[in-house]
């Protein structure tokens, strides 16, 4: 078991060192991407920053929280993005055939895939998220002991499953419909209610963001935990079991796919 | 002309065959709308009145802009930079036709289906489910004819974007980037009222007002007069003007620097 991790991390490792090698061939292309990432994140700020200037809190939360919430936010989305991206292409590779290679090789078919691309703007993501959240906690006057920086890492990496297999369920429809585009496109959509306190919404939606879609598990629940920990409920406390089980289930879903996919015939 | 609703038809035809393309689109518009008002619902807490809007004059005003943004959707600027960097852009100027005429016309078909499936069940949901109500009036018909400017306007700026491709091949940044900037500064993120005044001055002598915050709140104010409705749809009307001029000289700069790759 653990050979076998040794063996993959240091595979994908080696693919990636390639893949990025090929990629800054085209540098020009790299800075504007990274570019339009940090707009696309700077934009949510900017709303933030107007909306601030009339109300003085969200739900009870201070700018300096919600930004808290937004830079975990962005944290938490980034290895979806980064390493699963992908996922965009599945559709492409079910259509055109081209996806039976991933059959043909010793290794994990979930890892040979993912492993064919990084996006490498995702890492402007991470550096803008980082950025906010050193910014937020500073203005909060929160202290980093070594017991919340463990925290932080177990609930980002709790929080951060909870997106991928949000996506990789929803990038599965490919395999049945051969057109999962606006499915993903929703749940990347879905993505966003992350970054609002799942407060704001009430009974039937906070019951769907909590328990179904458990999308409060991505940002607002364990910032609650850092910000807030007599609020916080018990159910952060499950948050690294919600992650696993439900990468588990992205997992099972993938592999019914891969194994009812048969091919184009060509 | 006929040529030209020739292909707006054939858009047309062609998106309908994408139901299920238009059920998730629909879903994920309508999931938006949710947000919207429990956001905006907790924004306004108690108050009555923020920056002299209104509960419901902020809902209608986020829902009909997020409604445009999806309505305008019609990846204008992916189809031309495919052609372009394909070279399928070489056979399409040897057609008898204007090249931007028939990516607009084009482009405009797959408008009307956006209109068709995702608008306007949006809108009736609005009205429907959230009870949301309009003043009714001349805002209306002004309503109506400032969204086929606004329309114009966002497909032009998205050919201008999509040209960019005769000389690079990295369009996901711009287009990401265009995106941000014209939602926000046209008010599609946060209503123009909210904005502090020095940046409402400034943004009132940019286009991108004119796409989303015009339509919206020609809706949603009925305080307005008709001269200022008239104003509003000038304004408009000059920065279509503008920009098509700018786009046809950018075209006839960018043509010259075409290169395609062997063929």
């Amino acid at each position: 078991m653990f050979a076998n991790l040794v063996h993959y991390g240091r595979l994908y490792l080696r693919l990636e060192a390639q893949y990025i090698k090929a990629r800054m061939n085209y540098r020009v292309d790299f800075i504007v991407s990274s570019i339009g990432m940090i707009f696309s994140n700077i934009a949510s700020l900017a709303v933030f920053w107007v909306l601030f200037h009339t109300i003085p809190h969200l739900a009870g939360w201070t700018f300096e929280e919600i930004l808290f919430i937004y830079g975990f936010y962005l944290l938490a989305v980034s290895p979806a993005q980064i390493f699963f991206d992908h996922i965009w292409q599945l559709r492409y590779h079910l259509m055109e055939g081209t996806f039976i290679k991933y059959y043909f090789r010793p290794l994990n078919m979930m890892f040979y895939y993912m492993s064919e691309m990084v996006d490498i703007k995702g890492f402007a993501q991470v550096v803008l998220g980082g950025a906010v959240i050193a910014y937020a906690s500073t203005q909060l006057g929160l202290t980093w002991t070594a017991g919340r920086i463990g925290l932080m890492i177990l609930t980002l990496f709790s929080a951060s499953l909870v997106v991928i297999a949000i996506l990789v369920i929803a990038s599965c429809a490919a395999f049945w419909t051969l057109q999962s585009y606006s499915i993903l496109a929703l749940a990347f959509r879905l993505r966003e209610f992350a970054q609002y306190p799942t407060t704001i919404f009430d009974g039937f939606f906070r019951f769907l963001f909590t328990y179904i879609i458990p999308i409060g598990f991505i940002a607002f629940y364990p910032s609650q935990l850092m910000l807030r920990p007599q609020e916080a409920s018990w159910l952060i406390y499950i948050s690294p079991v919600v992650g696993i089980a439900l990468f588990a289930l992205a997992y099972l879903v993938w592999s019914v796919g891969v194994n009812s996919y048969s091919g184009t015939g060509s | 002309m006929r040529r030209y609703l020739a292909l707006t038809k054939c858009a047309f035809l062609t998106g309908m065959v994408w139901r299920a393309h238009f059920i998730f689109t629909l879903i994920s518009n309508l999931a938006y709308i949710v947000i919207l008002y429990f956001l905006w619902k907790s924004i306004y807490g108690v108050s009555q009145t923020l920056n002299g809007m209104t509960f419901n004059q902020v809902f209608v005003y986020m829902t009909v802009t997020s409604s445009i943004f999806v309505l305008f959707k019609t990846w204008l600027e992916w189809q031309v930079s495919r052609d372009i960097i394909s070279g399928a852009i070489t056979t399409q100027l040897t057609k008898p036709l204007d090249h931007q005429l028939m990516v607009l016309s084009h482009a405009f078909g797959r408008t009307l289906n956006n209109a068709l499936v995702i608008t306007l069940p949006a809108l009736a949901v609005l009205f429907g489910i959230f009870r949301a109500s309009i003043p009714v009036g001349w805002n209306v018909l002004f309503f109506c004819l400032s969204l086929p400017l606004a329309c114009l306007l966002s497909l032009v700026i998205d050919y201008i974007i999509g040209l960019t491709s005769f000389y690079t091949e990295s369009l996901w940044g711009i287009s990401t980037t265009k995106e941000i900037i014209v939602l926000v500064l046209s008010g599609g993120l946060v209503p123009l009222g909210f904005f502090p005044e020095v940046m409402r001055n400034i943004l009132s002598y940019l286009p991108f007002q004119a796409i989303y915050h015009t339509p919206a709140s020609i809706l949603t104010d009925a305080s307005l007069s008709l001269a200022d409705y008239t104003s509003m749809l000038g304004v408009q009307a000059a920065w279509v003007i503008v920009l098509l001029v700018i786009s046809r000289l950018f075209f006839s700069q960018a043509v010259k620097a075409v290169t395609i790759n062997g063929g």
